[in-house]
């Protein structure tokens, strides 16, 4: 059973991690709180689900990250950029764009919750007594090579300088040349693609509806807070520790209370350490 | 009389008759009904045809004076399937709209609070189709209850599981809300009486999707038989998760998914698993003439109002059936609110689902109404079992 366990941890905290990474991404550089990501990962989910017919799994899930992109720009442009600086509005406006998301998905799709299968649905994997889909280990695989490929992105390439740059600085980081409202953009573009796969990766592991999407922005936030807010490795760690939590939570205490259980030891683990598990100094974080 | 004055005062009488009838439906004058459903949110699916089921029912009330000589008028309020707009909902229909009877709302909390709001106001209330125990016992003497409480429907699943399933051990899964939590307690009680093991026992966050824990700790309780009680949304979550683990243990579910709607999310995965699940309600050939009829209407109504292929759900019976009631209780007491009460404490009528009567705490009697047992084939349609 644990293996069964330990891989649902990890589908969970892969989900979680793919969205988490997205919003420290944002905050880190704009230093603001994306509240519509949760519900960027419906829209990546039914864009996923809608082009899956015509151009196959790996298909849809590029093209809900592509679709996500332009949901990004639009976001930054109305949403961040005419507030930055008066973060409260900022966050209003974000929330407001994640009604209106949850609007038109259901004019578009309606309210039904649809079923997403893909291939990968039926065919299972047996360990122990107990199949495990070959969707939920692609969940696993998949969510960890877009991670790896985010950390590469931030640590050794040119973006990932100015990400660093931006978010230590953003007017020193302006004075040197850096575009800020470029770098800002691309920041809301790759949270809101992340957000895109995590929507088309997990959707055929449940069903897919409007209101999807709320549990994993508030379990990311979880993994934000307990990795430290604005660092991108400890939010992944973060992840990792709340998706295990819940699962073996789940399991071994009781599943009524798997997400408050996870939540209580956050809190815990926040008493001893303030500001997460990966402690960095806040200008050394994205 | 010359034949052509006789054939002229036939002719007057034949015309007269139904217009004198159409003429008595309104001649007491229009009662406003408030009537609750989820207009929006995850469960809108249901409330819109809901909404139109009600607006058939109020048709025919007026066209053929099934309310004594008054017109009923409907008026909706979006109540979300939530405790809280259901709630102000109920304030605003009574407030602003001057409704002076309450139907509704869908959800067991939302209906509760309804229940709180029209004893407060006084205005009689009518939960249709919240199954929770006591709904109307416990909120006070304004409201009545038809939908059939979880108690004698679960009563009904115990005689029918040990008549239809060989088995001696039970795991028992259900969602951490007053539902599931009933559900639990009532079958718990059912399944120690009959002498059946239960060999596991979970509850789950309601909010939470992934099934798959819970799932996993089937076969090392070795039950003969799981069941679950889980709302619509979760139930396909919970059957896609079921079958993809490969469990072969037989599932009934307790909670009513809406047939051919279940099957359209989770057909195969159903289908797979031999999933049995009771039902008030299933269009099939076993159906009454008055439910056929009702069918009838009701398809051809939403394929004209909201341009979509629709299969009749409970939930729609519900609707038809509850301002047919109101109707009915108009007709024998009038709509003032001392009156109507009683008479609604007196029903006694046959409509689509069956027939309704009411006990002493106002709930509905079970012995006149619709339930049973369908199972999901491996081709996605469903058969009546029972």
């Amino acid at each position: 059973m644990f293996v069964q366990i330990l891989i649902n941890g990890l589908v969970l905290a892969g989900g979680y991690a793919l969205v988490a990474v997205g919003l420290t991404l944002t905050f880190g550089v704009m230093r603001m709180v994306n509240f519509a990501e949760g519900q960027s990962v419906m829209i990546g989910a039914f864009v996923a689900y809608t082009c899956v017919p015509y151009v196959g799994y790996v298909g849809a899930i590029a093209a809900a990250m592509a679709v996500n992109a332009v949901l990004g720009i639009i976001l930054e442009r109305t949403a961040f950029r005419p507030f930055r600086g008066v973060e409260l509005n900022g966050l209003i406006a974000s929330m407001g764009m994640s009604i209106v998301l949850v609007n038109v998905a259901e004019l578009v799709w309606g309210t039904t919750p649809r079923p997403f299968d893909t291939l990968y649905n039926d065919t299972s994997v047996t360990i122990g007594t107990v199949g495990i889909s070959v969707q939920r280990l692609i969940c696993v695989v998949v969510s960890g090579a877009i991670l790896t490929g985010l950390w590469w992105l931030v640590a050794y390439t040119s973006l990932g300088r100015k990400f660093r740059a931006v978010s230590e600085d953003h007017e020193t980081a302006s004075a040197m040349g850096i575009d800020v409202n470029q770098v800002s953009r691309l920041a809301l573009v790759i949270g809101s693609m992340m957000a895109a796969s995590a929507g088309a990766l997990a959707g055929p592991v449940n069903m897919i509806a409007p209101d999807m999407g709320r549990t994993e922005m508030l379990n990311a936030f979880a993994a934000i807070i307990l990795g430290g807010f604005g660092n991108v490795n400890g939010t992944i760690l973060g992840a990792l520790l709340i998706g295990l939590i819940q699962s073996i939570a789940a399991v071994y205490i009781s599943n009524a209370y798997s997400t408050s259980i996870a939540f209580a030891l956050l809190v815990v683990t926040l008493i001893f350490f303030p500001r997460g598990l990966v402690p960095e100094r806040v200008d050394e974080n994205v | 009389m010359t034949i052509r004055s006789i054939a002229a005062l036939g002719a007057a009488l034949l015309f007269a008759a139904p217009s004198a009838a159409l003429a008595q439906a309104g001649a007491k004058g229009t009662v406003k009904v408030g009537v609750l459903l989820p207009l929006t949110g995850n469960t809108a699916w249901a409330g819109k045809t809901n909404r139109i089921a009600a607006a058939i029912a109020a048709e025919e009330v007026n066209a053929q004076d099934l309310a004594g000589g008054y017109k009923i008028e409907l008026v909706f309020g979006d109540s979300q399937c939530e405790p809280r707009p259901a709630h102000d909902q109920a304030q605003r229909l009574i407030s602003q709209e001057k409704v002076q009877l309450l139907i509704g709302e869908w959800c067991s909390s939302a209906s509760a609070a309804v229940a709180q709001v029209a004893n407060d106001e006084k205005i009689p209330l009518l939960v249709n189709i919240s199954t929770a125990d006591q709904i109307a016992g416990d909120s006070g003497p304004y409201a009545f209850q038809s939908s059939m409480q979880n108690r004698y429907s679960q009563q009904r699943e115990a005689a029918l599981l040990q008549k239809d399933f060989k088995f001696e051990s039970v795991a028992i899964i259900v969602e951490n809300n007053d539902f599931g939590l009933t559900f639990r307690k009532n079958m718990t009680a059912l399944m120690q009486k009959a002498g059946k093991k239960i060999v596991l026992d979970v509850t789950q966050d309601r909010s939470d999707t992934n099934w798959y824990a819970t799932i996993t700790r089937i076969p090392a309780a070795k039950p003969d038989l799981v069941i679950v009680s889980i709302s619509a949304g979760q139930a396909a979550n919970f059957v896609k998760q079921y079958a993809e683990a490969g469990i072969t243990t037989p599932l009934f579910s307790d909670y009513p998914p809406p047939p051919r709607i279940f099957e359209k999310q989770v057909g195969p995965q159903a289908g797979k698993i031999g999933l049995v699940r009771a039902a008030f309600f299933v269009k099939s050939d076993t159906n009454t003439p008055a439910q056929k009829d009702f069918v009838a209407k009701l398809e051809a109504r939403v394929q004209k109002e909201l341009s979509e292929a629709h299969d009749v759900t409970y939930w729609d019976v519900a609707s038809y059936d509850a301002v047919r009631l109101v109707a009915d209780a108009i007709k024998r007491g009038g709509p003032k609110a001392e009156d109507y009460l009683k008479a609604m404490a007196a029903t006694k009528i046959d409509l689509v689902l069956g027939h309704y009567e009411f006990d002493e705490q106002r709930g509905s009697k079970p012995e006149g109404l619709n339930f049973v047992f369908i199972r999901t084939k491996p081709d996605a349609t469903i058969e009546v079992v029972q």
